[in-house]
């Protein structure tokens, strides 16, 4: 009994004990957390600039010396268009009537078959244009026939003087007699891989020799003399892949074609000098035609206020254009001319700044008239490059470049930011000082805030050059912009920045020297952001809001 | 009916993060308490036969938690609000944090004593799953990557480990020298059903104090098992092929334990448990950095890209992650690897006031990922009745001193149920909770002595 009073005294003990034991209540209305501040850095651009990155374009390009040497190359071109677009053969058409003589007519009429062969010359009609011979490489014969003779049988068309590999051109036209007449009927063939020989022996041009053979079957038909057949014959859509011959006066080209030099586009103020520039001028071509050809006009170019139009001298007049040799047919041939400070006004004209050099050239094809025979394949051409070589040797003064670029950068939120740094990372490996601004800019285009407190702050120094002119040691360096809590929040209207860099050779006691920029210069820049947030209760009550 | 048990049994154990940090530091002295044999073979019950009543002989659920407590996250305000403390939370975190979690859970389980010698036979399943972060992670959110963090090496080595097991065990025990000395061994087969091994999760982060620019190196290995192919199959309940069952994950394992009776009053013990490993083959995937020096760089965009992506944050990131993931290339192999189990050891003390009440102080330790991680225990235990067998602990586990441990059996005649926590408290003043663990079960258990035979002091005979 006490043992049980015992157990039952213990089982109490215990069930008090876990009475006592709730778990903690947890009832609580909202929340709030205490304030932190994290940090982070995000590197945002590391690149390295070097001058073909600066010059990219379809018509710009970077042409390195053997000694690593820079030139800035911008180029212009104009192509006449091709002999097979610009030399044309019209469609050529043909008649020819055969009629029975009272012999062929009884001898029909007599069940006796019956073949008239005969031969015949035509000439194709071109104007002043004259072919000795033509390679075809597109084009059909067709022949149509419409006969009054009472019988079947067919017409061979030959022209012996078109070959391709051996075999003659020629074109057979079967008909059948049904009872009724006229007896109509047609054919055709390609003229496609046909070599054509129409000198008439050496004796002549655009001669078409056909010979007809005409074969007339039997018939219980009556058949009388005077009975005949028209034949029609055409030679449509001729294209060549040769022509030799003459192909008369032809202007081929007459238009010109504008070179932008996209490293004056967004220069300003200050002066800028190439101590040797260039224009070269390269024609080719593949006309085995005389030929005369010219720049009316080549000139440098700005628009607009302070704008200007300077004819570049020194241009050959006429220019110079090599001609292939008949073995040489197909094949392009070269020409060039250089204007440089030396027989021109070039220098002069490059070291005003214009934004483009404009050209107008002209081709005309045999001049002279008729004073050679001429070959041309279709895809002969005429193409004219006109190259406005920069060497990169000179100097620049306070030479000024803007340039404007859209940037929608998404900033977090602005109750979040306690306060943001860009860190600007530059190294210089040009001999160039590098004055720079960033204007950071609105949808409207209003200029809001700037990067740099001054208008043209010194971001880089000019690398250090060694006796033989070239770099021996890039310059760095680092600047911090802080943009506090107001400034912060002003870079939501970010919508545009417009670069501001100002340039100039290393000064050396005031002057600015000629330096020369070898390829292995680059610019380096790397941009970082390290921003600082504040995050608490009431941040995130309103960002749970929106 | 047993179909749909095995399959539930296979989607718990799919489902299921684990631990591996099971203490049993309050069960390992309840000597009315049949289980404790798992812990030291050497320690027998105090019944002569016992029988775990099938399908609940003893479930066990672990909870643990090296790192932070809830307490070190949140508060309640004097305005009953619910106060968020991420510094708090940040500066309480180890370099690396572990939250563990095992289910164990035994099928059936019995024993019995044949003169000096105790036998016991068991089988049940194992879950262990152990997740790990890393405070510099947390670091990155609180602190940011700049701030103090600049120039720093991050490391976000996140650890995921999980292992389910099949585990069917023999024990055999036997006291000598006139019953002072007991030695006692257990044996144990195993058969691997998933295995998640993270060996190396290195993601090293710096960010350049100059430039901002960050680099980035990973040495990463993580193997995986699983009887069930699930990466090329799709599982289907219904049409489940029981020859999965015989997978070739195998493995074995070993615990030893003693106990001596030192002076009349005191006994002291020892055992090393789960000495073994598990061999793993069945669908293996290996998944490891192809190039664990290679280091990857992220500077920021080419001026070109930056003015015509628009970057934002969100882009941004994506460059940056888009650069790691194309550079840190990963390799897949499926070579069979081997884990060991979680050993664990103890070695423990006891005063026994009278024959049925004793005070016991506990020293245990186990070994994971190169680091040893300790508990001590202090206990009283007894026998209140011949009904109430009572345990009572104090221990310090995972770094925290306030672990009110409980375990009680309760005795019907036969019928015993039990249940037994490391930490009581845990469960109470669960914002000062490391650790939160409780084992509870049913066993049938026969010919018990009243009194711990052999040891001196006084005892009045219960009713």
């Amino acid at each position: 009994m006490f043992s049980k009073i015992k157990t039952l005294f213990w089982c109490l003990v215990g069930l008090v004990a876990l009475q006592n034991c709730t778990p903690e209540e947890l009832l609580t209305k909202g929340f709030t957390m205490d304030d932190i501040n994290p940090e982070y850095a995000i590197p945002l651009v590391s690149d390295e600039l070097s001058l073909d990155d600066l010059v990219k374009g379809d018509f710009a390009f970077v042409k390195k010396h053997s000694d690593g040497f820079m030139s800035l190359v911008y180029r212009g071109q104009m192509f006449s268009s091709t002999a097979g677009e610009a030399i044309t053969i019209p469609d050529q058409n043909f008649n020819q009537t055969i009629v029975l003589n009272t012999l062929q007519a009884n001898a029909l009429t007599n069940g006796q078959a019956q073949t008239i062969s005969f031969q015949s010359n035509k000439t194709f009609s071109l104007g002043s244009r004259e072919i000795d011979s033509l390679w075809l490489k597109a084009g059909a014969l067709a022949a149509t026939i419409s006969s009054e003779i009472k019988t079947g049988g067919n017409l061979k068309l030959t022209f012996e003087d078109a070959k391709n590999l051996g075999t003659v051109l020629s074109l057979n036209v079967p008909f059948t007699y049904g009872g009724t007449t006229p007896i109509i009927a047609n054919g055709n063939t390609a003229l496609a891989g046909y070599k054509w020989n129409m000198s008439n022996g050496g004796l002549g041009y655009n001669n078409v020799s056909i010979k007809f053979e005409l074969t007339l079957n039997a018939t219980t038909e009556t058949v009388l003399a005077g009975d005949q057949m028209s034949i029609d014959m055409g030679f449509k859509g001729i294209k060549f892949s040769r022509f030799y011959g003459y192909i008369g006066q032809v202007n081929l080209l007459n238009g010109g074609d504008t070179i932008d030099l996209s490293i004056f586009d967004n220069g300003f103020d200050g002066t800028f000098t190439i101590e040797d520039p260039k224009v070269k001028i390269m024609c080719s071509n593949s006309f085995g035609v005389p030929v005369k050809a010219g720049f009316t006009k080549l000139a440098g170019y700005s628009k607009g206020p302070g704008g200007f139009e300077i004819d570049i001298t020194g241009i050959p007049d006429p220019f110079q254009v090599n001609t292939p040799t008949i073995s040489q047919i197909g094949l392009m041939v070269y020409d060039s001319a250089l204007l440089d400070k030396n027989v021109s006004n070039i220098k002069t004209i490059i070291n005003q700044k214009p934004k483009q050099v404009v050209f107008q050239t002209y081709v005309d094809l045999n001049p002279n008239g008729k004073t050679q025979r001429n070959f041309i394949t279709d895809n002969s051409q005429i193409k004219f490059i006109v190259d406005v070589e920069l060497p990169l040797y000179g100097s620049a003064r306070d030479f000024v470049l803007e340039k404007e670029q859209d940037l929608d950068l998404k900033m977090p939120d602005q109750e979040m930011i306690e306060n943001i740094m860009l860190r600007f990372t530059g190294t210089n490996g040009y001999p160039i000082d590098l004055a720079t601004q960033v204007y950071l800019l609105d949808s409207f285009g209003v200029t809001f805030d700037s990067i740099f407190v001054d208008k043209s702050y010194k971001f880089l120094e000019a690398a250090a050059i060694g006796v033989d002119g070239k770099v021996t040691t890039p310059t760095k360096k680092t600047t911090d912009v802080i943009f506090d809590l107001q400034r912060a929040k002003r870079l939501s209207r970010l919508s545009k920045v417009r670069f501001r860099a100002e340039l100039g050779t290393t000064s050396a006691g005031g002057t600015y020297p000629s330096v020369k920029l070898y390829s292995n210069y680059v610019l380096g820049i790397k941009i970082g952001i390290k921003a600082k947030l504040k995050i608490n209760t009431d941040l995130i009550d309103s960002l749970g809001k929106k | 009916m047993i179909k749909k048990l095995i399959i539930l049994n296979l989607m718990i154990v799919g489902m299921m993060a684990q631990v591996n940090a099971q203490h049993n530091l309050t069960m390992y002295n309840m000597h009315t308490l049949p289980q404790r044999i798992q812990v030291n073979p050497a320690q027998i019950p105090d019944s002569h036969f016992f029988i775990s009543m099938p399908g609940f002989s003893s479930v066990h659920v672990l909870y643990g938690n090296d790192g932070f407590k809830l307490k070190n996250l949140v508060s309640v305000d004097d305005s009953n609000r619910l106060a968020i403390h991420p510094l708090d939370l940040f500066n309480a975190l180890n370099k690396n944090n572990r939250i563990s979690m095992d289910v164990n859970y035994d099928i059936i389980n019995f024993g019995f004593k044949v003169r000096k010698s105790y036998f016991t036979v068991s089988a049940g399943e194992k879950i262990q799953s152990q997740v790990s972060f890393p405070k510099d992670f947390m670091g990155l959110f609180i602190i940011g990557n700049a701030g103090t963090n600049l120039g720093e090496d991050l490391n976000f080595n996140f650890g995921f480990d999980a292992m389910a097991y099949n585990d069917i065990s023999a024990t055999y025990s036997r006291s000598f020298l006139k019953d002072k000395l007991r030695l006692g061994v257990k044996g144990s087969y195993l058969n691997g059903i998933l295995n998640v091994n993270t060996e190396k999760s290195d993601l090293i982060f710096n960010t350049h104090p100059d430039d901002f620019h960050y680099t980035v190196r990973t040495d990463f290995k993580v193997n995986t098992s699983s009887i069930i192919d699930t990466l090329n199959t799709n599982f289907n309940a219904d049409k489940f092929d029981y020859n999965i069952l015989k997978g070739r994950n195998k493995g074995m394992a070993l615990s030893f334990g003693a106990t001596y009776q030192i002076i009349p009053k005191v006994v002291l013990s020892a055992s090393i448990v789960d000495l073994g490993y598990i061999d793993w083959k069945d669908n293996v995937q290996n998944y490891e950095t192809a190039d664990p020096n290679k280091k990857t760089e992220f500077y920021g965009l080419q001026m070109k890209d930056f003015f015509s992506k628009n970057p934002n944050t969100d882009s941004i990131f994506k460059d940056v992650i888009d650069t790691l993931v194309d550079k840190l290339k990963m390799k897949n192999t499926h070579y069979s690897y081997r884990t060991n189990l979680p050993t664990k050891f103890y070695l423990g003390g006891n005063f026994w006031i009278t024959k049925r009440h004793n005070f016991g102080v506990l020293f245990y330790g186990n070994y994971y990922q190169k680091k040893l991680n300790p508990a001590i225990t202090l206990s009283y235990n007894g026998k209140i009745t011949k009904l109430l067998g009572v345990s009572v602990s104090y221990s310090m586990i995972n770094k925290s001193f306030v672990n009110g441990g409980v375990g009680l059996t309760l005795n019907g005649g036969p019928f015993q149920y039990y249940v037994v926590a490391d930490n009581i408290l845990g469960m109470i003043k669960y914002k000062d909770a490391n650790t939160i663990d409780i084992r509870t079960g049913i066993n049938f258990t026969f010919r018990r002595k009243d009194k711990q035979a052999g040891l001196s002091g006084k005892s009045k005979k219960l009713g």
